[in-house]
C-alpha cells in the first residue's frame, strides 16, 4: 500500500485520528508520519477504553452467555466461602481456594481460551505431594451425597467412560448436588485428559 | 528514606530504551477466604498475621515496614508514583507492607490478593527480577501457608492470574515509535503473543513520557522460565524497532533532531512554573538525546527518569507542609526539575 500523503513510498505505518470526533484511519510512510501529529497512546487508549481490560473482562464475557440459559450449574454453591457459580460468572472472580475445585470443572473450556493451559507447569511449593495425595472430604458434602451413593458406584463400575461422558456426568452430579461424585469424575476426567496429551 | 541509591537510580536503568524489568508474583493465605468472601475484621486479621510472620524473618531486617493506618495520602500516592505499591493497594482501606532500602523489592499485603510480591531490576534483565521475587516467595512462603493446587497451582483471586501467579513485565522508553503513530500497531502485534502494551501513567491522566509497559497474559500451563524468555524476545524485538526509527530519524533530520532536544532543555533549565504533561514529554525528549548523542550531559551518570519520577505530583508534596495548588505544585516542578537537570556541554 502506499502512503496516503506523499502517495510515493510504501506505507509502514497504521495508525488512528481524531478528526473532529471521528476517528479516521491512516496508512503513511515514515517519512510522512513524522510531519504529523497522530493520535498519542493515551489518546487512543482513551477512545477504546472498553477495549483496555478486554483480557481481564474476556472470561466473564464468555461466561455471560452461559448464565442467560440459567442452566442449574448456576446455582451450585462453594461449600466454605457460600460462592454461587452466578456470581462467580459476573465478577469473574472466586471467592477461596475451595472454589477452584467447585468451580473449575464448569470453566475448563473457558479456562483454556485465556491460559496456555489448565495445568500449572511453574513452579511448585513445598508440600505439593501431601496436598496431591490427601483429600479430605468435608462434612457438607458427605451428609449431602448419602442416599445418593449407590447411583454413583454404578456408574464408577461400567466401562470406561470417554472423556465427553465424564464432562456429561460430572454435570449430572453437580446438579444432583451430589459433589463428591463429581469430585471424583472431575478427578478421573483431569487424570485422563493429562494422559492423554 | 534512605540515602543509598534505588533501583531505577543506578546508571544501568538509564542506559537503554528498555528501562526496566519487573516480576510481580500473586499469593494467598490457604486459611482466609480471597478480598471478595475477606469481611474487612477477617482482613485485619490477615495483615496483622502477615505483618507478625514476615517481622520475624531476617531477610525483611533491613525493609521498611509500613502500615497504611500511619500514612497520610500524600505518603501514599507517593509511594505509588516510585512504583513502590499499585493502584489497587493504593485504593485499599486497610494494607500494609515492606519495602525494601533500594525499593527494588516490595511486599504488598491486602491487595487483590492476599500477597503481592514486586521485584524490579533495572534495564533489560528479568531473570534477576525474577531471582529477587522467588527468593523472597519461598521465604514467606515457607513462614505462612500458602493456597495451591498441584493443578491449578497458587490460587488466586482472579483465574486469569493462576498457575505461577506471576506478572512480568518490561517498561520501555519509546518516544520515536509514539510519535510516528507506531503504537498501535505495535499493540497488536504484541497482542499477537498473548501479551500486552499498556501506557505506564503517573496519574492516570498521563502517560509518563512516552513509557510504555508490555506483560505477560497467560499465566497457567506455561512455565515461568517460558514467560520470562517470550517477554525478553519481544522486548528486545520492540526495543530494536524504537532504536532502528530513531537513527533514521536523526540521520535524516540531524539538525531538527538536535534542536528539538535543545529547545526541551532550554525550556526546562528556565521554567518557573510547569505542568506534568509538558515536564514529562520534554524530560522524554531530552532522554532521548542523551541516549542518541545529541547533546552530552557533563558528568556520565546523568539520568533523567529519576527526575520524571521526582516530578510527579505527590513526591513534590512529600517536602510541604501543607497540602498544594496545582499552581503551587507547578512551581514546585519547575524548581525541582531547574535543580536536578544534569548539567550539558555546549
Ligand atoms: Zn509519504
Ligand atoms: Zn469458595
Amino acid at each position: 500500500m502506499l502512503c496516503e500523503i506523499c502517495g510515493e513510498r510504501e506505507a509502514v505505518y497504521h495508525f488512528l485520528r481524531d478528526d473532529n470526533g471521528t476517528l479516521t484511519e491512516h496508512w503513511v510512510c515514515r517519512e510522512c508520519a513524522r510531519k504529523i501529529r497522530p493520535m498519542s497512546w493515551y489518546e487512543y487508549m482513551e477512545k477504546h477504553a472498553d477495549k483496555r481490560d478486554a483480557f481481564e473482562k474476556l472470561l466473564t464475557g464468555m461466561l455471560k452467555g452461559i448464565t442467560e440459559d440459567d442452566r442449574p450449574e448456576m446455582h451450585v454453591s462453594c461449600p466454605r466461602c457460600g460462592m454461587v457459580f452466578k456470581e462467580f460468572v459476573q465478577v469473574g472472580k472466586f471467592g477461596c481456594p475451595e472454589c477452584y475445585n467447585v468451580f473449575g470443572p464448569l470453566i475448563e473450556d473457558n479456562m483454556l481460551k485465556i491460559q496456555a493451559g489448565t495445568r500449572h507447569l511453574g513452579k511448585k511449593y513445598q508440600d505439593e505431594t501431601e496436598q496431591e495425595e490427601i483429600e479430605i472430604p468435608s462434612v457438607v458434602k458427605k451428609i449431602k451425597a448419602k442416599g445418593k451413593k449407590k447411583k454413583t458406584e454404578e456408574g464408577s463400575k461400567s466401562e470406561p467412560l470417554s472423556l465427553e461422558e465424564l464432562k456429561a456426568q460430572m454435570q449430572k452430579a453437580v446438579e444432583a448436588e451430589d459433589y463428591e461424585a463429581a469430585a471424583r469424575f472431575r478427578d478421573e476426567y483431569r487424570l485422563r485428559k493429562g494422559q492423554e496429551s | 528514606m534512605t540515602g543509598l541509591l534505588r533501583w531505577y537510580e543506578q546508571a544501568d536503568a538509564n542506559n537503554g530504551i528498555i528501562i526496566s524489568s519487573k516480576v510481580r508474583l500473586a499469593r494467598n493465605f490457604s486459611k482466609y477466604n480471597f478480598s471478595l468472601k475477606l469481611s474487612e475484621e477477617a482482613s485485619a486479621k490477615m495483615i496483622h498475621e502477615a505483618v507478625k510472620e514476615l517481622n520475624g524473618l531476617k531477610e525483611f531486617a533491613s525493609f521498611l515496614e509500613y502500615d497504611f493506618k500511619d500514612l497520610d495520602d500524600t505518603q501514599k500516592i507517593a509511594l505509588r508514583e516510585r512504583h513502590c505499591i499499585s493502584d489497587f493497594l493504593l485504593q485499599q482501606k486497610q494494607a500494609a507492607g515492606f519495602i525494601s532500602p533500594k525499593e527494588d523489592i516490595s511486599v504488598m499485603l491486602n491487595e487483590e490478593d492476599h500477597i503481592r510480591i514486586q521485584a524490579y531490576s533495572a534495564g533489560n534483565d528479568l531473570k534477576s527480577a525474577y531471582k529477587k521475587a522467588s527468593e523472597i516467595d519461598d521465604v514467606i512462603g515457607s513462614a505462612v501457608h500458602y493456597a495451591y493446587d498441584y493443578k491449578y497451582g497458587y490460587l488466586t483471586i482472579c483465574p486469569s492470574n493462576a498457575g505461577t501467579g506471576m506478572r512480568a513485565s518490561v517498561m520501555l522508553h519509546l518516544p520515536m515509535l509514539a510519535a510516528a503513530g507506531g503504537i498501535d500497531s505495535l499493540a497488536s502485534e504484541v497482542g499477537r503473543f498473548q501479551m500486552k502494551l499498556k501506557s505506564v501513567g503517573g496519574t492516570g491522566k498521563y502517560s509518563i513520557g512516552d513509557m510504555y509497559r508490555i506483560s505477560n497474559l497467560v499465566t497457567l500451563g506455561v512455565s515461568e522460565k517460558q514467560i520470562l524468555e517470550n517477554l525478553k524476545a519481544i522486548a528486545e524485538m520492540v526495543a530494536k524497532q524504537e532504536a532502528e526509527i530513531q537513527k533514521e530519524y536523526i540521520d535524516s533530520m540531524p539538525v531538527r533532531a538536535r534542536d528539538t532536544v535543545y529547545r526541551a532543555y532550554g525550556v526546562l533549565k528556565y521554567a518557573r512554573s510547569i505542568d506534568l504533561k509538558d515536564a514529562l514529554t520534554l524530560l522524554s525528549e531530552i532522554r532521548f538525546g542523551i541516549l542518541n548523542g545529541l547533546v552530552k550531559p557533563v558528568k556520565k551518570t546523568a539520568a533523567i527518569y529519576p527526575i520524571m519520577i521526582g516530578a510527579s505530583p505527590a513526591n513534590l508534596c512529600l517536602e510541604a507542609v501543607e497540602t498544594l495548588t496545582e499552581e503551587e505544585i507547578n512551581t514546585a516542578r519547575a524548581d525541582f526539575i531547574r535543580k536536578n537537570l544534569p548539567e550539558i556541554e555546549n
